[in-house]
């Protein structure tokens, strides 16, 4: 049961929670980006970007670059071996016994 | 062969495969609760993927996305905004969920905070929130298809039959096969609406413009103000950014909490597959962009088509385009209407047995009785919704305003469940009913909208604050039982 809360624990270690918090950062800051005030310098019309008005182009933008900061946290998570494998089963972190359940 | 006929072919051709692939798919799973409400929690990221892209996708999606972005312009570029974040949290949370749910047992929402919170009227109430929140969202997709069938088939088949036929192939396939049948509908479905909104968005530019970039180059020098944010309101004055950033930022809180997709964190097979569908939900995202286009593209060749939801069908039915297509476009927006139609169906059966009846009911329910019980609730539900979308003047637009504000209420509790140990049940339900009356109150008196901003942001702050205080007076729940969830 341990195992599986790693956003937003208190027990993690130094480089989890660099990377945790980094993820959570550009999260939020993606959201800030779309909202006012941050979206207004980039709410305009020109200049055109791939045919797209400008402010169309930005969201895609975020959309794309929020993407890519999902797939290198889940690659990271994934070297680490604290997934489970595509079945369910739990490996052996050496975190405890209480993951047998998850 | 006349081009309706054509048409009506094509369209009762994907009917058949869908129910096909709905009673199919049927077979393998489970005859309790948990096989037809949680898939057994077997399912892997091929269908959880289609599931939450497909179920996302209503018929707002093929009729009200290109409609916002035909009347409203880039007011529409909210949709594309809060899909990018909203089912982000999944990714924190979604795991924790999952494990918990394989531990207890849960296959719906409402079962994680009855439990956390140790309160039967907690699961009461969400049932009934929930139930509120659904049948105007089921209604909306059921008139959608209706309208459909009238348009293509030039008025022969009307709203009444069309939404029928469609609900009544939707009614069979989750009656027989609960999730297992809108996960497999839905994957065949969302292929079918991906390929058609490509297709669509990419070509109505070229054929009326010349193409993406010669469409807004024309657009920028008329009609600039419908290119940048907020765009127009729905009266066609400049919309308020206070209007646009909140109809983001609620839709984003409601997002990964509404129980039709929040249930179906408890189907997935791993927490890998939970974690990629999070991650891949974008690819499913963009696909709201060439949407956007095909409203885009009606602006200056279309002027004046009332409602604006009717701009796809309309610029459709003038290109003379093959019979064939526009069967093949008919079967897509019937393919968005249903595969977000049998999710919801689905759903509030589910969640009125287990949630409701289950709890109140002065005897357990067999597994046996609950299946039946859901399936009898699917004729009902079926039935309100279908009273509503074909014969009563009812206007539900109101109630569907309403419904998004709701659901984001279920926001705090589901944070005080997994991260504020202190949270007590009077606490969550108090604010749950600030939340709600909060939403009300801002809805119905004009002079409150201040700057626009959704009812739903202000039930949201209301709830969080009477959540905090009535949790911190009231005595705190056993230590031992909190800490089987809230994340240390």
């Amino acid at each position: 049961m341990d195992r599986t809360p790693r956003f937003f624990s208190s027990k993690l270690t130094g480089a989890e929670r660099r990377v945790y918090g980094a993820a959570t950062a550009w999260f939020v800051l993606a959201a800030a980006a779309m909202l006012w005030p941050l979206v207004t310098p980039f709410a305009r019309v020109r200049p055109l970007v791939l045919g797209m008005p400008f402010a169309l182009f930005w969201l895609a933008l975020i959309l794309a670059v929020s993407f890519g900061v999902a797939v290198a946290l889940y690659r990271w998570e994934s070297r680490r071996g604290v997934l489970d494998d595509e079945q369910g089963r739990v490996p052996d972190d050496g975190r405890g016994s209480a993951g047998g359940e998850a | 062969m006349p081009a309706w006929i054509v048409v009506t072919a094509v369209t009762v051709g994907y009917l058949l495969v869908s129910l096909a692939v709905g009673l199919y798919s049927g077979r393998s799973a489970s005859k309790g609760p948990e096989g037809y409400i949680a898939g057994d929690r077997t399912l892997g990221f091929l269908v959880l993927y289609f599931i939450m892209g497909a179920s996302i996708f209503s018929a707002f999606a093929f009729l009200g996305g290109p409609g916002w972005a035909y009347s409203r312009g880039a007011a529409a570029f909210y949709i594309l905004s809060y899909g990018t974040i909203g089912l982000i949290p999944w990714y924190a949370y979604g795991p924790r969920v999952a494990a918990l749910g394989r531990r207890f047992g849960y296959v719906t929402q409402a079962e994680l905070f009855a439990h956390r919170f140790k309160s039967h009227w907690l699961s009461a109430v969400l049932a009934v929130l929930s139930l509120i929140a659904f049948v105007p969202y089921l209604t909306l997709q059921m008139q959608g298809a209706g309208y459909v069938f009238n348009v293509v088939t030039e008025g022969r088949i009307p709203h009444w039959l069309g939404a029928a036929i469609a609900y009544g192939v939707v009614l069979i396939y989750v009656y027989a096969s609960g999730v297992m049948g809108v996960g497999w509908t839905n994957t065949f479905q969302g292929v079918f609406m991906m390929a058609l909104a490509w297709g669509l968005g990419l070509y109505l530019p070229y054929k009326l413009y010349g193409g993406v970039g010669a469409m807004f180059e024309q657009l920028a020098a008329a009609v600039p103000e419908m290119l940048a944010p907020p765009g127009l309101d729905a009266a066609g004055a400049a919309w308020s950014w206070g209007g646009y950033c909140s109809a983001i930022a609620i839709s984003a809180i409601g997002f990964s909490i509404w129980p039709h997709y929040f249930m179906k964190i408890y189907t997935a097979r791993s927490e890998r597959v939970l974690k990629k569908t999070v991650i891949f939900y974008p690819t499913f995202q963009v696909f709201l962009i060439p949407i956007m286009f095909i409203g885009f593209a009606g602006i200056l060749r279309y002027p004046g088509v009332t409602p604006s939801d009717a701009i796809l069908p309309t610029i459709l039915m003038s290109m003379d385009l093959p019979a064939f297509v526009v069967g093949l476009f008919c079967a897509g927006a019937l393919a968005a209407s249903m595969s977000t139609g049998d999710a919801l169906l689905h759903a509030a059966g589910s969640i009125m047995v287990r949630d409701f009846c289950c709890v109140l009911y002065p005897r357990k329910l067999t597994d046996d009785e609950q299946t039946r019980l859901i399936r009898g609730f699917l004729l009902v539900i079926s039935g309100v919704a279908y009273y509503f979308a074909v014969m009563s003047q009812l206007s539900i637009v109101q109630l569907l305003l309403l419904s998004y504000g709701f659901i984001a209420q279920i926001a705090p509790v589901l944070v005080a469940t997994l991260y504020w140990a202190r949270a007590t049940p009077r606490g969550v339900l108090a604010g749950l009913g600030a939340g709600c009356a909060t939403v009300i109150l801002f809805e119905y008196v004009p002079a409150l909208q201040w700057q626009q901003i959704h009812p739903g942001i202000f039930g949201v702050v209301a709830n969080v604050v009477v959540l905090a205080a009535v949790s911190l007076a009231t005595t705190p729940m056993d230590e031992d039982h909190v800490a089987q969830f809230v994340v240390q």
